[in-house]
């Protein structure tokens, strides 16, 4: 038997199941009393194993106690759960993460979301987020507590690394968080690399077949096939021909 | 109401409710200390089912969010001002039951004691802004400290503590709805809001 409020302050909910199946027809009966009253709990067409209740009051220090007894053709058992009514407030997740690339900044990631649906009223009860994010390649979450907005940029995370990301919500003055977000993935915006031109290619093509002079290994000019900006097609020209002129004097 | 609607009122009732919100935060978290270290010297089970206490006044209240701005400020001084007594008594007995053995506790009790006035003085200026008087305390002197046994008085100082506790939520809600620029203080919200 649980109980969570996840549309504070309209009311909460009780769902239950047996941890074992008793193949036979069982009957539960749920009592609700918050102090000296007997509260009805509303039971959910689907699923069937739910009830709810309307909170008929607010702030109240009296606890909840709330009774399950389950009945079929060989007995009965019940349990029983008392609790606070701020105790089982928890939200569900935030909805609609998304998080995307700055452009040229190669360390931030803009993280925005929305309220969860089901929280009725954000403007009076308004929630308190919890972020965590990690590159894939590592096991250690960082995390960051924002106490409003739905956004936030993360500011370092590494070049060129897929991050994964989630977030969480909890009322800003009671209750507990609420499960993490379904995980988003992205990668910081990354500078394209440079290359050469086709001619250039071509050029350094020809060069390499009469010569012996190879460009050292770590020296990567520009790539075939690349897409590149006005400015590094002049360089990939310029790399090219000097790489000719020194495979000629070498013949 | 005419100076309550005015751009400049708007903006201190804004300014106000802000921190106001941001002082039933502080003293939220301070009541909420200040309960352990309540349950741990007197001696008493954190778990402990108190009865309402008389004259401790109870943040529980139905139909809350059709109340309308003065109703909530009304309440809530009344709350306030009543604390700031019951908080009070308890600091003297704790002197007269302890002295200065326990300087954490009287300590303790005295900084949440001076945040409950500070917190009453704050409403008593939001209510001048929505052109109320506060209501007078003179007149009327507060209630005498019934005559408890030691066991009962400790346990009453704990349903001071966790009406408390509740009220300052509460407080913090009262006053954002007061920021709703839909809400002015006379008027209730629509049928629609209703839970």
């Amino acid at each position: 038997l649980m109980c969570r409020s996840n549309n504070y302050p309209k009311g909460f909910y009780c769902s239950w199941h047996l941890p074992t199946p008793t193949y036979i027809p069982n009957f539960f009966n749920i009592s609700v009393i918050h102090g000296m009253r007997e509260m009805v709990c509303e039971k959910d067409i689907f699923p069937k194993n739910r009830c709810h209740i309307k909170y008929l009051q607010l702030f109240s220090t009296v606890k909840y106690k709330v009774t399950l007894t389950v009945t079929n053709a060989l007995g009965k058992n019940s349990t029983t759960l008392t609790f606070d009514e701020f105790a089982i407030v928890k939200p569900d997740p935030p909805e609609s993460v998304v998080a995307k690339p700055v452009p040229n900044n190669p360390r931030r990631l803009e993280v925005s979301w929305q309220n969860p649906s089901s929280w009725p009223d954000p403007e009076s009860f308004p929630l308190k987020f919890f972020l965590r994010y990690r590159p894939l390649i590592l096991d250690q979450w960082q995390h960051v507590e924002l106490s409003d907005g739905t956004s936030h940029t993360i500011t370092d995370a590494y070049a060129g690394k897929e991050y994964i990301i989630q977030v969480a919500a909890k009322d800003n003055d009671i209750g507990t968080w609420s499960d993490w977000s379904v995980a988003v993935h992205a990668t910081p915006w990354t500078e394209e690399p440079k290359h050469l031109t086709t001619e250039a290619q071509v050029t350094e093509t020809t060069s390499a077949s009469t010569s012996s002079f190879m460009p050292p290994p770590t020296t990567k000019i520009c790539d075939k096939g690349a897409v590149v900006g006005s400015g590094a097609v002049a360089v990939c020209w310029t790399a090219g021909l000097v790489l000719a002129a020194y495979g000629v004097l070498f013949i | 109401m005419a100076a309550a609607d005015s751009p400049s009122a708007a903006l201190r009732r804004r300014d106000l409710c802000s921190r106001g919100i941001r002082l039933a935060g502080k003293m939220r978290s301070d009541v909420i200390d200040l309960l352990d270290t309540y349950v741990e010297r007197q001696g008493l089970d954190a778990s402990a089912s108190v009865a309402a206490v008389e004259g401790v006044p109870a943040a529980a209240v139905e139909r809350w969010d059709e109340q309308t701005g003065t109703q909530r400020l009304l309440e809530n001084l009344a709350a306030y001002r009543a604390f700031r007594v019951l908080l009070s008594q308890m600091l003297e007995e704790h002197r007269e039951q302890l002295g200065e053995a326990d300087a954490a506790l009287g300590r303790a009790l005295a900084s949440v004691l001076l945040q409950v006035s500070a917190f009453a003085y704050h409403l008593e200026e939001l209510l001048r802004l929505e052109s109320r008087s506060p209501p007078s305390e003179e007149g009327a002197p507060p209630p005498p400290a019934p005559h408890l046994g030691l066991f009962e008085r400790k346990l009453r100082g704990l349903g001071v503590l966790r009406e408390l506790a509740q009220w300052a939520v509460r407080s913090a809600r009262d006053l954002r709805q007061l920021t709703k620029p839909s809400l002015g203080s006379g008027s209730a919200p629509s049928r629609a809001e209703s839970p």
